[in-house]
């Protein structure tokens, strides 16, 4: 029922802090025609279109669920307006014939911290490897930036005390895991 | 909360950024100082990475998938009454077609043929053609159900049911009682239907998970040319490379004068990993080559996946399996070539 609800923009913001992925669908559906004819008037291909969306949506995702996010324009102009930095930013790309992972340069600021001597097909499947609770709580901690509160709602957790345990134990089985698997000295430059 | 988890929450706030004051020049400071600590930092990072593109990688499924075509049907009907009045209405036009698809008149049927049924009466001598549906209803009678001879069937019977009576309207279709069609059970399933939407039954993903594809090769190394300017060069590589240079280093001492055969696994592409129940049991898989849906199995089962030569094999819960990238619909072929086995089998 509720893939074929439109929801309202404040309705969206609220759904989507709530960790609802249905709002994502449902932005998907309401913008695709909007998005479409930008990316189709500025170089660019049907096929570029849903990558161009779904990335923009989950940027929306994440920004809204930042601390102190707050929608002060329509859902649809602040879409647009990522949809338009990340497509100018594609085009510069397909002109330059470079590539650029962007998902590696996301939440992290730390840019002083160097982990380009690791390897880290290994850690992917290792990540890969965890069991989905773990895989669950570390992604909607690091990459949703649910709070604790919204975590334990939302895995069914007593409080968030037991998010905070239940996140650390997740981390450190996976870390002891990279550190076995890697050998010490890898990690000095 | 132990010193471990302290600190363990003191470098995700470094990495968020959410550091500041004496705090964060306590902890750079420590950066410079201690390695030991820098390294637990640098792993953090690198795990929060990983954490972070599994994550995009899942949510993007989710919207990978809301783009693609239903596997099911949704009847366009807000009401129930006007949905099941639509759905009698199909097999009338249904029952019509078989109708004027089929021979005229019961003299092409045989002697035994005519017997069998039980409706029949006698032969039509000069049968008219009709011109709409509403007519057809109107002059079906008694007579030119032999014409009618199909194989038995729900939806014939059903037809059957609505010619009987010639004057039947919509409402007294939903609402007739005949020996060939129980209405009561009709009326209990469409009782059943909850909502204002009827939505037939669709298999259903139980979870998911990305899995990487390992890609299992032989390697020839001749082991007296590996000098020690490779060995130099081989130091700089990753994990991978360096635990198999060391082997080969530790043969150059032995000088053997034939290539070296050793089986090397090295990581190749993610895959994600679906786990679908399917309501009419279907127990295999469909593979596209980036993504793999398996029915019927448990998601806590351990999977994992290899390539060898041009071919793809998954290990479900210890069994090794071939996986044909086709996108369609397979049985599960086990592995039972023992030289394969060994292959996927080393570490």
């Amino acid at each position: 029922m509720l893939l074929n609800k439109r929801f309202s923009d404040s309705q969206l913001v609220e759904e989507i802090k709530a960790g609802n992925e249905e709002a994502l669908v449902s932005m998907q559906k309401s913008y695709y025609a909007m998005v479409k004819s930008f990316i189709l008037k500025n170089n660019g291909t049907e096929d570029e279109i849903d990558d161009v969306l779904q990335d923009s949506i989950i940027a929306v995702w994440r920004n809204v669920n930042k601390p102190h996010f707050s929608l002060t324009v329509k859902m649809s102009t602040y879409l647009m307006a990522i949809v338009k930095n990340l497509w100018y930013k594609q085009l510069k790309k397909k002109t330059r014939f470079t590539v650029v992972d962007e998902s590696l340069q996301e939440k992290i600021t730390a840019d002083d911290i160097k982990t380009d001597h690791l390897d880290h097909r290994i850690i992917h499947q290792l990540v890969a490897e965890l069991d989905e609770t773990c895989m669950k709580l570390l992604g909607y901690f690091y990459f949703d930036g649910f709070d604790n509160k919204t975590i334990a709602q939302k895995m069914g957790f007593a409080n968030t005390d037991t998010v905070k345990s239940k996140k650390y134990q997740c981390f450190k089985r996976l870390q002891s895991s990279v550190t076995t698997k890697f050998n010490k000295e890898d990690f000095f430059n | 909360m132990d010193k471990q988890q302290h600190i363990h929450e003191l470098i995700d706030q470094y990495l968020m950024g959410e550091l500041v004051g004496q705090e964060l020049d306590k902890f750079k400071i420590r950066l410079k100082d201690d390695p030991a600590f820098l390294n637990q930092v640098q792993i953090q990072k690198a795990i929060i990475n990983s954490v972070e593109i599994a994550r995009r990688d899942e949510l993007k499924a989710i919207l990978v998938d809301a783009t693609k075509p239903k596997k099911g049907f949704i009847i366009p009907f807000g009401n129930r009454s006007l949905a099941v009045a639509a759905s009698i209405l199909s097999l009338l036009a249904f029952g019509l077609i078989i109708k004027t698809m089929l021979p005229q008149g019961g003299e092409e049927l045989s002697q035994a043929d005519k017997t069998e049924q039980t409706i029949i009466k006698e032969p039509i001598e000069n049968q008219k053609p009709v011109s709409d549906s509403a007519q057809v209803v109107a002059t079906l009678d008694d007579e030119n159900q032999d014409s009618l001879f199909i194989p038995p069937s729900p939806e014939i019977a059903l037809a059957d049911v609505v010619e009987d009576d010639e004057t039947m309207d919509d409402a007294s279709i939903l609402t007739a009682e005949s020996d060939d069609v129980d209405f009561a059970e009709l009326k209990k399933n469409e009782d059943e239907i909850d909502g204002d939407e009827f939505k037939a039954q669709r298999d259903s993903m139980l979870g998911s998970k990305n899995v990487v594809l390992l890609a299992v090769a032989y390697e020839t190394q001749a082991s007296e040319a590996t000098t020690s300017q490779e060995v130099k060069t081989a130091k700089k590589d990753g994990l991978f490379n360096r635990k198999s240079k060391e082997k080969s280093d530790k043969k150059t001492e032995v000088a053997e004068s034939a290539p070296q055969k050793t089986l090397k696994t090295s990581p190749s592409i993610g895959i994600r990993v679906e786990f679908w129940e399917s309501i009419v049991k279907f127990k295999g898989y469909k593979f596209d080559g980036k993504k793999l849906l398996l029915f019927d199995t448990p998601v806590s089962t351990q999977i994992g996946l290899k390539s060898y030569g041009n071919t793809t094999f998954l290990n479900k819960g210890g069994t090794w399996y071939k996986i044909v990238p086709n996108n369609s619909f397979n049985q599960m072929v086990r592995v039972s070539n023992t030289e394969i086995l060994k292959v996927l089998n080393a570490k």
